[in-house]
C-alpha cells in the first residue's frame, strides 16, 4: 500500500478565528477511488478540503506522490490538484465552452478562443463525458442548475488533475442530477483519479464511494468502507439519526429515518 | 489521456465579433485628426498633416505642435487608462457597475493637488501640483492597505476605499474653505472640474510615464479576470494568487488614474461608461474586454474635448463636465438595465 499512496494528508490543523476547525487530520490515499466525505453542518469538511488545495492557511503536512504541496508554486498545484467549490457560480455570461477551457489555465491556456489542439481536444472530451457539448455556445448564467453543474464538473475534469476535490457538488440538484454527477465523479475514478468530495447524501455515498470519511467537530470519526462506517451507532452518536439499512440489487441501501 | 482518434472538437470554431478592434482604432485616429484641426484656427486634414511634415506656416505649426498636440495626446492616454482602469476594477470586483474611483485614489490625488494651491505653493498650472497629485494616490494606496490589511477582503477594501474618498472629499473641502483668497477657490473649484486646455508636451511627458506602464501592468492580468469570473475560491485553485492580483489592480489603477488627475483634474465617469458600451462585443469576456475599453475610453475623452471646443458657450465648458453630464444619465440607465434584468430573472 505505502508505495501507492497518493495523497498523504499528515496532522493538518486549520484554525478560523480563534476557532479550530479542524484538528490534527491525518490519512493516506491511494489514487483510483472516490472518497465521500460526510459529517453534520460545521463540522469542518469544506475547510479540510480547502486545506488540502491550499486554499486556506493550515499547519501540517499534505503530500502528494511524496512531495510537498505547498513547497511547489500555485501554478504546479493548480495542476495537480483540481477543486470544485460550492454554489457553481459564474460572474460573467461566459459561453459554457469557454468556462470548462478555464479548466487548461493552469497549463498555460489563458485565451478560451485560442486553444491549442491538445487543450481543445481535452476540452471537448471533458464536456461529451459531463454531457455538456450541446449546450458549448449558451451563455452558462441561462442554464438550469443541473446544466450548469454539469458544465463546472466539465471545467474540473478539464484540469486532468491527479486528486480532484469537490465540495458539495449535488448539491440544489433533483435525483436524476445528482446521479449523473456522482456518476461522473465515479468515472474520474475508474480512471485513475483520487476523487474527494463532500455530500449529505449519505444513501448515495453509501452506493458509490470506495470509502467514507466522517468528520465531526473537525476530527476524523471514522474512515473506511461504506458498510463498515455508517453503522447504526455512529449514525446515531453523529448524526442523531437512525436509519433504515436495505439490500436492492446485491447493493446496500440506506436510508436516514428518524431523529433519535 | 485524449486518444488520437477524437473527433476534431467543433468547439475551436466559434464565431466570435473580431472586428471591433481595428473599427475602434479607425475611430480613435480620426478622433486624433479632428482633435488636431478643431478650435478657433479650423485646420483640415490635410493641413495637420502638413504641420508634421514641416509644411505649412509657423503660426499653424505652433498651434499644432504646442497646442493641440499636447491636448490631443492628453486626452488620448488618459481616456485610454481609465477606460482600462474601469475594466480592470470591474474584472477585479465582478460587477459591472465598479468604476476606477472606488478605492479613492483619484480622489486623494485631486485633494493633495488643490491643498497645494491653497497652501499656496504653487498655482493650478504649475510642477508642484502634478507631483503632489501623484504622491495623493500613492498615498490613498498606502491607506487603504494599512486599512483594509494585505489580505483584506473585497468588501473590507471597498469600504476602506469608501471612507477615503470621503476623507479626501472632506480635505478637498477644507482646501477650498481655507484658501488664501477668493482666486484661489476659483482656481480650484476650475482645476476641480477636469480640463486638458492649455497643457504642454511637458505635462505629457510627466503623465506618460505613469500611465503606460500602470496601463502595462493592468493589461497583462487579463487572464486572470476571466478566470476570476468563477469566484475567488476556483480563481484562485486555478492557480491565480486573488492577493496578488488585488494589489497589482489597485496599485496600477491609482497610478494611472493618479496621474491623470494630476495633468487634467478630476475626469469622471469615462472608467465606468467606456467597458460597458464595449462588454457587448466582446460577449462579455472580462480579459477580451480590456483593449476595447481602453480604446473606447481614448475615443469618448477625444470626443468630449472635441465637443467642448465646438459647443457655443460664452464660457469655457469644461472637459470633466461634459463627461459627467453625459456619464451621469448613462449611469442611471445602467442601474436601471441591472434592475430590470434582477428583475426579469425572477419573474
Amino acid at each position: 500500500m505505502a508505495s501507492s499512496v497518493l495523497l498523504e494528508v499528515a496532522s493538518v490543523s486549520v484554525t478560523l478565528g480563534q476557532k479550530p476547525v479542524v484538528s490534527d487530520a491525518s490519512f493516506e490515499l491511494a489514487a483510483g477511488q472516490l472518497i465521500a466525505l460526510v459529517g453534520p453542518n460545521g463540522a469542518g469538511k469544506t475547510s479540510l478540503l480547502r486545506a488540502i488545495a491550499g486554499l486556506v492557511a493550515s499547519t501540517g503536512k499534505v503530500l502528494l506522490a511524496g512531495k510537498d504541496v505547498f513547497a511547489s508554486t500555485a501554478i504546479e498545484r493548480a495542476r495537480r490538484i483540481a477543486y470544485l467549490p460550492q454554489g457553481h457560480q459564474v460572474h460573467w455570461p461566459l459561453t459554457a465552452h469557454d468556462v470548462v477551457a478555464l479548466g487548461r489555465y493552469p497549463h498555460g491556456a489563458s485565451d478560451p478562443t485560442r486553444l491549442s489542439p491538445t487543450d481543445s481536444a481535452i476540452v471537448a472530451e471533458a464536456m461529451q463525458r459531463t454531457d455538456v457539448a450541446r449546450f458549448a455556445h449558451r451563455n452558462v448564467q441561462t442554464l438550469s442548475g443541473g446544466e450548469r453543474a454539469r458544465v463546472m464538473m466539465a471545467r474540473v475534469f478539464a484540469v486532468g488533475a491527479e486528486v480532484l476535490l469537490a465540495d458539495e457538488p449535488t448539491a440544489a440538484l433533483d435525483p436524476r442530477h445528482q446521479l449523473d454527477i456522482m456518476t461522473a465523479l465515479k468515472a474520474e475514478a475508474a480512471r485513475g483519479a483520487l476523487v474527494i468530495a463532500v455530500t449529505h447524501d449519505l444513501g448515495l455515498a453509501a452506493r458509490i464511494a470506495d470509502q467514507i470519511f466522517v468528520i465531526h467537530e473537525g476530527h476524523i470519526a471514522a474512515m473506511g468502507t461504506p458498510a463498515d462506517v455508517l453503522t447504526a451507532s455512529l449514525l446515531r452518536d453523529i448524526y442523531g439519526i437512525s436509519a433504515l439499512h436495505l439490500m436492492q440489487d446485491g447493493e446496500p441501501v440506506l436510508v436516514p429515518w428518524a431523529p433519535v | 489521456m485524449v486518444s488520437d482518434s477524437l473527433p476534431k472538437p467543433e468547439t475551436t470554431a466559434q464565431p466570435r465579433l473580431r472586428g471591433i478592434v481595428p473599427v475602434l482604432l479607425l475611430v480613435v485616429v480620426l478622433l486624433c485628426v479632428v482633435s488636431l484641426g478643431v478650435g478657433p484656427v479650423r485646420m483640415s486634414p490635410s493641413e495637420v498633416l502638413a504641420a508634421f511634415g514641416g509644411a505649412a506656416d509657423d503660426a499653424n505649426r505652433i498651434i499644432i505642435l504646442e497646442i493641440r498636440l499636447p491636448r490631443m495626446l492628453l486626452a488620448l492616454s488618459i481616456g485610454g487608462i481609465l477606460g482600462l482602469s474601469g475594466a480592470a476594477m470591474q474584472g477585479l470586483l465582478r460587477n459591472p457597475l465598479a468604476a476606477p474611483s472606488l478605492f479613492g485614489a483619484p480622489q486623494t490625488a485631486a485633494f493633495f493637488a488643490v491643498a497645494t494651491i491653497s497652501l499656496g505653493l504653487n498655482d493650478a498650472l504649475s510642477w508642484g501640483l502634478p507631483l503632489a497629485a501623484i504622491a495623493g494616490a500613492f498615498f490613498s494606496v498606502f491607506l487603504l492597505l494599512a486599512v483594509a490589511g494585505r489580505s483584506g477582503s473585497l468588501l473590507l477594501l471597498i469600504l476602506s476605499g469608501l471612507a477615503i474618498s470621503s476623507l479626501a472629499g472632506a480635505g478637498t473641502a477644507l482646501a477650498m474653505n481655507l484658501a488664501p483668497n477668493p482666486f484661489a477657490a476659483l482656481e480650484i473649484a476650475f482645476w476641480l472640474l477636469g480640463s486638458l486646455e492649455d497643457r504642454s508636451l511637458r505635462h505629457v511627458m510627466l503623465a506618460l510615464p505613469f500611465i503606460i506602464p500602470a496601463g502595462l501592468l493592468l493589461f497583462s492580468q487579463r487572464g486572470a479576470f476571466r478566470v476570476l469570473a468563477l469566484g475567488e475560491e476556483a480563481a484562485q485553485s486555478l492557480g491565480v494568487d486573488v492577493g496578488k492580483l488585488r494589489l497589482i489592480v489597485i496599485f496600477g489603477v491609482a497610478l494611472g488614474v493618479g496621474a491623470s488627475v494630476a495633468v487634467a483634474g478630476t475626469i469622471s465617469f469615462i472608467g465606468l461608461v467606456a467597458p460597458h458600451l464595449m462588454r457587448p462585443f466582446v460577449q462579455h469576456d472580462p480579459a477580451r474586454l480590456m483593449l476595447p475599453a481602453a480604446l473606447a475610453g481614448s475615443s469618448l475623452l477625444l470626443a468630449a474635448d472635441i465637443a467642448v471646443r465646438i459647443i457655443p458657450a460664452t464660457t469655457d465648458i469644461k472637459v470633466g463636465v461634459l463627461t459627467s453630464i453625459i456619464g451621469v444619465p448613462f449611469f442611471l440607465y445602467l442601474i436601471l438595465r441591472e434592475r430590470r434584468s434582477l428583475s426579469g430573472g425572477l419573474t
